[in-house]
Formats: structure tokens, C-alpha cells, sequence
């Protein structure tokens, strides 16, 4: 490397190096290196393609990648062939020798390691192919699957960092201009236009300011602001870069929750690089902007999530949220003004500066602009992140990116939001997701938690589980929040174990409708769309637990009872064999029966029984 | 500076910044407040102190707590209303569950007419009767003693020696936080010579002229420090020192 650009052009002829020496190879191999794919092995068969290239001679025409998450993590390990962009998936050490003798330097596609649609069987070539991502828009998450994120060479070779040469050349002023005219609106949850946060703290006085990113991501499930740090840091410090200057701040922080070993490690050398090569520090690119950035590691509480605590984490305070009549904007960080956004939000930045406002605007929606990765999961056929323009409609994610719901089954619900976001149901597949019209639906955006049911998920139950773990997440502060919801979490178990009555939901919707309105931050007044949504949208089903001790579903254990047809049994044992209770009985080959004073409704007999034979009701 | 604000109809005038609570009591009005207190920082945990708010140029009445809301100019206060009641009375039924028996809680639930006891109550509290208002643990750190801290989180909150330990290192043993605690759950046992509070147990210092106990040694020593004073300045019980000012008053050498 080149020592510290003293101004852009070093930059610019710093790329145009790196570039020409791109040209000069054949092929690149890149391996998804995302911490899904690692736990299936991918740094094995990276290591194996590394030594079989160079044992063929072929390293100076094909170049090895280990690069951020693709996305599509249940079908890794994943290795992508560059420039032809054939996608292989569940590659494994075993596939090596083939994958560079016949692919890399045969030119010949190993049809069997291709992606296959798991609906029709059919074999993809290349990754745009595959409706998984031809369905897609990535845009923020273009690269993560391309670059090498522990190479700032490789982000600067795609382009990196000329964003922030265009910021400097604009002036703060402009840039600020340009962030508010693209309506970019947070991705961390509430939505709020960046520009405006940017503009309040700008303005706000004093003279020491700070921005911050938000990474601590505590929904379960979701990991798309790990995926954006693990696989390309540098499009997230640009960012911030580019907002401390229109901000006129000199310092950053990233709060990275623990358990982002592999992100951490990522950012921190992206950190070091960047100083290295006066990215960060002082005089950046010759110009008078100084700004560094340093790392916070979070101690894991969902809590620690929201801004105020997140704050208070900071300073080493109890990660506990506080009032905020004075915006963080104005009074943050250490009593000074302080900006905070989202991982997802910070790296949309570059992009903006880049290809301009109108260019972002006319992605999206008008009032939503812009992308948004989910991390679809669930009762859907493709799984992991996707980043879809927003105002695409809940039945285009999981029916064309998504592929629909497994093993024929009818698709019952999704929730959105994370933890705290409502359930909806199929007539509100075609509403278009964005933050306005999912508020609107009883839902909300979220930082991008979608989770897919089927016909068999009780939406009771469902609403029980979101509400055991926010009320374990509750900091604990309000009355309302503490007690309400583990009361709330009981009143449900009540529900769901029979012994529940319409009092019962009378009394959670009093007690529900409480913690929404008097509890301190939104962890709280969110925390009741689970079981407000619920009710809202599948309130037959709650009344069939309560009018008829019955669970539709078939979910509730306390509510069902398993029992077998004798018309389809041929006695074949199987279920009697596995029962754990020896709850079934009845001669061979003769039909069986449940002994139900036995029965403690685990399910074995209908799992293993070939017939269908076992009926639950 | 002062600023004009309306609370229940009636113009107000009050420090800006102030909090609306200690505000709307010295107007007179009666707001519910467990985890107040004037001298520690605002929590506002205990969610009682509902009031309904209208900024200027805004055209809706946010319902929100008034301990921890800083007074300014313009604004339009409710103390009471249907609502209020309503989620007053909600937040009091949850406390209501942790204290059964705490005088305070009690009084309130007869004046907002709370009978009812729809949830059951808590009984894996470490400490029966606390509400987790945390005014022990402010207090404590108000006076510099931070022996005490809450941890935990959600139902499993705690109040008490940090870490989790059984007795708390940093306490003196003044007993501020006893004083403090809204529903005296608190408990401090004291002898003769003794007091046990917070899993210790201290000496007392006695009073050189009357013998009755004034503080513990470790709390006398304390303050001594922080005053940069002897020790022995706190040798006399608050009564005796009434009684030696007025014998010295009256002594004919004056
Ligand atoms: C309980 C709770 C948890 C939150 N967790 C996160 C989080 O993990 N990441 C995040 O960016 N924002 C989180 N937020 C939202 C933040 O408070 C804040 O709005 C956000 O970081 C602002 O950035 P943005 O405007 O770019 O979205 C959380 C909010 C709440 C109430
Ligand atoms: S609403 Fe819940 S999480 Fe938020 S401050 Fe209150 S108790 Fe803590
Ligand atoms: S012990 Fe008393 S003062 Fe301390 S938190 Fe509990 S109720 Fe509040
Ligand atoms: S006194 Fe305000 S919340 Fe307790």
C-alpha cells in the first residue's frame, strides 16, 4: 500500500493501480465467508481451493475471495465463480478438485452443485438466475458477497470511498442537502428521516459533537447489520465519515453488540486500514476534516438497543433508558449533541452521495425511499437475508424471493418488526411494506424481522413466546413494563393451557392497553403488538381456546388430544414402538388405540406414522 | 427563570426546568408519586404520577409522567381525568401485587378505589414489599456511599448489595435508604450497641452525655471525612447538643 493519501487524487491513481492488476486475472473464486457459511465449513474449502489453485499453477490467473454473507446461508457453504457468476451451494472439501479442474480451468459447470429451486427441482447457473435473488434489489448489500471484507484494496478497487471525495468537494452544507432531499429514514426501527436527526445536530450548540452506529441488533433472528459489518465495514465508516463532516463532528462510535466476534474483528481492522491510509484521523485526504472512529462492545440486553440506553452504555452506566424530552441530538453522549443510526442506515450513505438523491428516491416508495434488508425466516421455502425495494408487497417477499411455503402447507401469517412487531394475516399479503403502511396494519417495520407461519402455528402461542422474551428483556424500570408484561405473558399462558375465559382477554387487553400507554420507552409501548395484532387479525382463534378448550392449530398441549383412525392404521406398530409412555396399544396388525390418561401429547405417533393415521384435534 | 404554565385551569408560574411533579403539588394538586424524591435524580419507575400534557403548538395532549418532566413555558396540565385513572389504578393494581400490605399502597388503592386483586400476587421477591423504586439505591448514591444498585432485568429486578452479593461492602450503615423507602421494606434491626442492615452489621456510637445510640461508628467516621471534621464533633445525640446550647446560653459567663 501507498502510505497516507495526502489528497483524492492519491486515491484515484491508488484505484486505477489496483484495477489494472484485477484485469490481469482470469477468474475469482469467492467464497462466502459470512459467519453462516463458516459454521458449515466454508473456511475449510476455502483453505482447499486456496491449495489446489496454486498446486495446478493457476494463482496468477485466478483469485481466491473469502467474502461476506450472500444472504442465502442455508444453502452454504457458497462459492461464487467470478466474472460468470455461477453460484455453487453446500460445497464441501470433497468438491474441490472438481470445482478447479473442470470449472476454473475447464470452464465446464458442475450441474449437481448448482442451486436447486427447492419447488420445482430446477437447477440454476448463474446467481441472478435464481428467484431467490433475481427477485431481490440489493443495492446496500451488493458487495458484501463480492469484496474481501478484510481488504480495504478491495473496496477501494469497486469504488469505495469516492463517495466521500464527492462529500468533500460538495461542502457540509450540501452534503446535509442531499441527505434530506433523498428521505432516507432509519433503518434501526422508528423510521425517522436522517436528514432532519442530521440537521438538529448540526445545529445544536457546542462544539464537540459525536456519531454514533447503532449495532447492538437484539431481535433474534435477525442479522443483517451483522452481515452489512461482517462483509463490507468500510461502506458503514464511509458513512459515518461522510456524516461527521456535514455534522462537524471529530468522533464516532460503533456499539457492536458481543456476541459480533467476526463483525468486531472485521470493523476493527477495517479501523486500523482506514488510519493507515489517513482515511481516518486527521486531514483527511488532505482536506480539514478530522474524524475517528472507536468500537464499544455491547453487553447483549435488547435494551441496550434503544438510544438511551445505548448512550448510557457508552458513558458505562446501567444500560437502562431514560426520558428524552431534549433530543439526543441535542443532549447525547456525555451531555454533548450526538447522532445516532443504524448500521443499515450508515451504509446507505455512500450510496446516496454517489448516484444522488433522485437516484435514491426513485427506489422505493415516496415516503419510504429507498431499500430494505429482512432476514426472512420461518415457514418459507428460501430462507436469509433479502434486500427488496420497500413498497414491495408482503406476498412478492415470500412468494417470489421466499418461494412460498414448504411441504404444500397454506401460509397462515408473518410477523414483521422483531419481537415487538404485530402479526399479520393473508388478507394483508398484498399491502406494501413500508414504515407507514405496516404502523397502520397494527405492525411496524422494525430493524427487518419477518417470520413466516403456517396453517400449523397457533397464533396464541406465538404471541406468548414474543412476549416471554420481552418481558425477560424488560430493563426492568416501569412498573407497567416489568409487571404488565409477565402478567401479560401468564394471562396468555392461561389462555393456551385452558383455563382461560373471555374475561381472561377482557383483562388482557385493559392490561395491555396500559403497558402501551404509560411506560417509558418503546420497548414497552411496543411490547403489546404481539397480542393486540393477534387478537386483532385472529381473534376466532383465541375464542376457540377460551369458549371451546380447543387449539385449532393443534399446538396447544393442554387443549389437544391425539387419537387414531382406525380406517387408515394397518397396525404396523411403528407409533406403539416409539411411544415414550407406552400409551399405545392394540394387537399387530390390527388398528391401534391412545391410551389418553398416558398420553402426554408429544407428538411421536403422528411424526412417525407413514399412514396418517394419527389424528389430532 | 421562570415560566407561565396552566395546570388543571389555574395559571401556574415555576422554575423552568423544574419537575411538573413538585410543581403541580406546590399548586395544590394531589398526583400519586412512590419513586419521587426532590433530592435524587427522577426514574420515574413506579408510573403513578400520570399527568396529561399539551405542548404549545401541538394539538395533541400526551399522557406521560411528571416526575421526570422538566417544566417549561406554555404548557397545559391535567392531573386528573378518566384515563389517568384508569392507568393509574392499572399501575397501582401491579404494585399492589408486589406490596399487599404497604401502608402507602394501601392508602392509595382506597383513594383510587382499587379492590380489586385480578392478579396474583409476587412471592419469589427476594425482598417482600419492595417495589423496585430504586429511591434506596439513589439515595445511597446521592450520598456518595454507592453501596447499593439495582440488577436485573424485567421480573427478575433486584435492589441491594451489587453483584449479587449477601452483604453490601460500601454501606455505613446510616440508614438513609430506610428512610427513603416509600413501603419501609427495608430491613435494619437495631441494639444497644448494634445495627444490622444490608447483610452487616455495624457499631453504634453513643451519645458521651446520655448514652442513647446517634449513628454507627462507620457512618460518624464517614461524615467526618467528608467534612474534613474529627470525629468527635458527632459525639453528642442531636438532643444533648439542643440541651448544651441552651445551658451554655443561659450560663451567667456569656
Ligand atoms: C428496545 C429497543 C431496541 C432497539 N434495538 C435497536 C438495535 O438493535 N439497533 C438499532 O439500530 N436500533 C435499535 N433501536 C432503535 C434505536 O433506539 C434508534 O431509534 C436507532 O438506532 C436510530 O437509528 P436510525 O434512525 O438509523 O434507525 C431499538 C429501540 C428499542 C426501543
Ligand atoms: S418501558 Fe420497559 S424497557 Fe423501557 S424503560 Fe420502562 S421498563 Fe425499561
Ligand atoms: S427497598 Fe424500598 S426504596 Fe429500595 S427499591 Fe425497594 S421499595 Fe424502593
Ligand atoms: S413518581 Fe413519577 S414514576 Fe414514580
Amino acid at each position: 500500500m501507498s502510505g497516507v493519501f495526502s489528497d483524492p487524487g492519491a486515491l484515484s491513481r491508488h484505484r486505477d493501480v489496483l484495477v489494472a492488476t484485477e484485469d490481469t486475472r482470469h477468474k475469482v473464486v469467492a467464497v462466502c465467508g459470512g459467519t453462516g457459511c463458516r459454521a458449515q465449513g466454508a473456511m475449510k474449502v476455502f483453505d482447499a481451493l486456496c491449495t489446489e489453485i496454486d498446486a495446478h499453477g493457476a494463482d496468477r490467473t485466478v483469485g481466491m475471495r473469502a467474502t461476506g454473507c450472500h444472504g442465502f446461508c442455508e444453502r452454504g457453504p457458497l462459492v461464487k465463480v467470478l466474472p460468470e457468476g455461477i453460484l455453487y451451494e453446500h460445497v464441501q472439501v470433497a468438491d474441490v478438485v472438481e470445482i478447479v479442474e473442470k470449472t476454473l480451468l475447464g470452464g465446464e459447470v458442475l450441474e449437481r452443485l448448482l442451486c436447486e429451486d427447492p419447488v420445482t427441482g430446477q437447477r440454476y447457473r448463474r446467481e441472478e438466475d435464481i428467484p431467490f435473488y433475481s427477485h431481490q434489489r440489493r443495492i446496500v448489500l451488493r458487495d458484501t458477497g463480492q469484496l474481501d471484507p478484510t481488504s480495504i484494496d478491495d473496496y477501494i478497487a469497486a469504488g469505495g470511498y469516492s463517495a466521500l471525495v464527492r462529500a468533500l468537494e460538495m461542502g457540509p452544507t450540501a452534503v446535509l442537502e442531499e441527505v434530506k432531499r433523498s428521505g432516507l429514514r432509519g433503518r434501526g426501527g422508528a423510521g425517522f428521516p436522517a436528514g432532519r436527526k442530521w440537521e438538529a445536530c448540526r445545529s445544536a450548540a457546542g462544539e464537540l459533537r459525536y456519531v454514533v452506529c447503532n449495532a447492538d441488533e437484539g431481535d433474534p433472528g435477525a442479522f443483517m447489520d451483522r452481515s452489512i459489518l461482517e462483509g463490507n465495514p468500510h461502506s458503514v465508516l464511509e458513512g459515518m465519515t461522510i456524516g461527521a463532516f456535514a455534522m462537524g463532528a471529530r468522533e464516532g462510535y460503533v456499539y457492536v453488540r458481543q456476541e459480533y466476534p467476526l463483525a468486531v474483528e472485521h470493523l476493527d481492522l477495517a479501523i486500523e486500514q482506514s488510519r493507515a491510509l489517513g482515511l481516518l484521523g486527521d486531514a483527511i485526504l488532505g482536506s480539514d476534516l478530522s474524524f475517528d472512529v472507536r468500537v464499544s462492545r455491547g453487553g447483549g440486553a435488547f435494551v441496550c438497543g434503544e438510544a438511551s440506553a445505548m448512550m448510557a452504555s457508552l458513558e458505562g452506566r446501567r444500560g437502562v433508558p431514560h426520558r428524552r424530552l431534549i433530543h439526543l441530538s441535542e443532549h447525547g453522549l456525555w451531555g454533548r449533541p450526538t447522532n445516532v443510526n443504524n448500521v443499515e442506515s450508515w451504509a446507505n450513505v455512500p450510496l446516496i452521495l454517489l448516484n444522488g438523491a433522485e437516484w435514491f428516491r426513485a427506489i422505493g416508495t415516496e415516503g419510504s425511499p429507498g431499500t430494505k434488508i429482512f432476514s426472512l425466516v420461518g415457514m418459507v421455502n428460501n430462507t436469509g437475508l433479502v434486500e427488496v425495494p420497500m413498497g414491495m408487497t408482503l406476498r412478492q417477499i415470500i412468494f417470489d424471493v421466499g418461494e412460498g411455503i414448504p411441504d404444500g402447507k397454506a401460509f397462515k401469517a408473518v410477523q414483521t418488526g422483531g419481537p415487538s412487531g404485530g402479526c399479520l394475516s393473508a388478507d394483508k399479503l398484498d399491502v406494501p411494506v413500508d414504515f407507514d403502511t405496516l404502523v397502520a396494519e397494527g405492525s411496524m417495520m422494525g430493524s427487518g424481522g419477518m417470520i413466516v407461519m403456517d396453517e400449523e402455528t397457533c397464533m396464541v402461542d406465538v404471541a406468548k413466546y414474543f412476549l416471554r422474551f420481552l418481558a425477560s428483556e424488560s430493563c426492568g424500570n416501569c412498573t407497567s413494563c416489568r409487571d404488565g408484561l409477565s402478567i401479560l405473558h401468564d394471562l396468555l399462558g392461561d389462555i393456551t393451557e385452558g383455563r382461560g375465559t373471555r374475561e381472561t382477554i377482557a383483562l388482557v387487553e385493559e392490561l395491555a392497553d396500559t403497558v402501551e400507554a404509560t411506560s417509558l420507552c418503546a420497548l414497552g409501548t411496543s411490547a403489546v403488538n404481539p397480542v393486540l395484532s393477534t387478537l386483532r387479525y385472529f381473534r376466532e382463534e383465541y375464542l376457540a381456546h377460551v369458549d371451546d378448550k380447543r387449539c385449532p392449530a393443534g399446538v396447544c398441549k393442554a387443549l389437544i388430544s391425539f387419537s387414531i383412525l382406525a380406517e387408515r392404521c394397518n397396525g404396523c406398530t411403528l407409533c406403539a414402538v416409539r411411544c415414550p409412555q407406552d400409551a399405545v396399544v392394540g394387537e399387530k396388525k390390527q388398528p391401534h388405540t391412545i391410551t389418553q390418561e398416558l398420553c402426554i401429547k408429544c407428538g411421536i405417533c403422528k411424526d412417525v406414522c407413514n399412514r396418517d393415521a394419527v389424528l389430532v384435534q | 427563570m421562570d415560566v407561565e404554565l396552566i395546570i388543571d385551569d389555574v395559571p401556574v408560574t415555576a422554575a423552568a426546568g423544574a419537575s411538573l411533579l413538585d410543581v403541580a403539588r406546590c399548586a395544590g394538586r394531589d398526583v400519586p408519586a412512590l419513586c419521587h424524591h426532590e433530592a435524587v435524580p427522577a426514574i420515574a419507575s413506579c408510573r403513578l404520577c400520570l399527568i396529561e400534557v399539551r405542548r404549545p403548538g401541538r394539538d395533541w395532549v400526551q399522557l406521560t409522567t411528571s416526575c421526570d418532566y422538566p417544566v417549561s413555558a406554555g404548557l397545559v396540565v391535567v392531573t386528573n381525568s378518566p384515563r389517568i385513572r384508569k392507568h393509574r389504578g392499572m399501575n397501582l393494581e401491579l404494585l399492589l401485587r408486589r406490596a399487599p400490605d404497604a401502608p402507602v399502597l394501601r392508602q392509595l388503592a382506597t383513594q383510587f378505589g382499587v379492590t380489586r386483586a385480578r392478579f396474583a400476587p409476587v412471592t419469589d421477591a427476594p425482598l417482600p414489599d419492595c417495589i423496585l423504586c430504586e429511591l434506596c439505591v439513589r439515595v445511597c448514591c446521592a450520598l456518595d456511599y454507592n453501596a447499593l444498585a439495582a440488577t436485573g432485568r424485567g421480573h427478575d429486578k433486584r435492589v441491594g448489595p451489587p453483584f449479587g452479593r449477601t452483604a453490601a461492602k460500601d454501606c455505613v450503615g446510616c440508614g438513609s435508604c430506610v428512610e427513603a423507602c416509600p413501603t419501609a421494606c427495608i430491613p435494619m434491626a437495631d441494639t444497644a450497641t448494634t445495627r444490622t442492615i444490608w447483610g452487616r452489621t455495624f457499631e453504634l456510637l453513643t451519645c458521651v452525655r446520655c448514652g442513647r445510640p446517634i449513628t454507627t461508628k462507620a457512618h460518624a467516621a464517614a461524615m467526618a471525612a467528608g467534612a474534613d471534621l474529627p470525629v468527635k464533633s458527632t459525639d453528642l445525640c442531636e438532643v444533648c447538643k439542643a440541651r448544651l446550647t441552651s445551658e451554655r446560653l443561659a450560663s451567667p459567663r456569656r
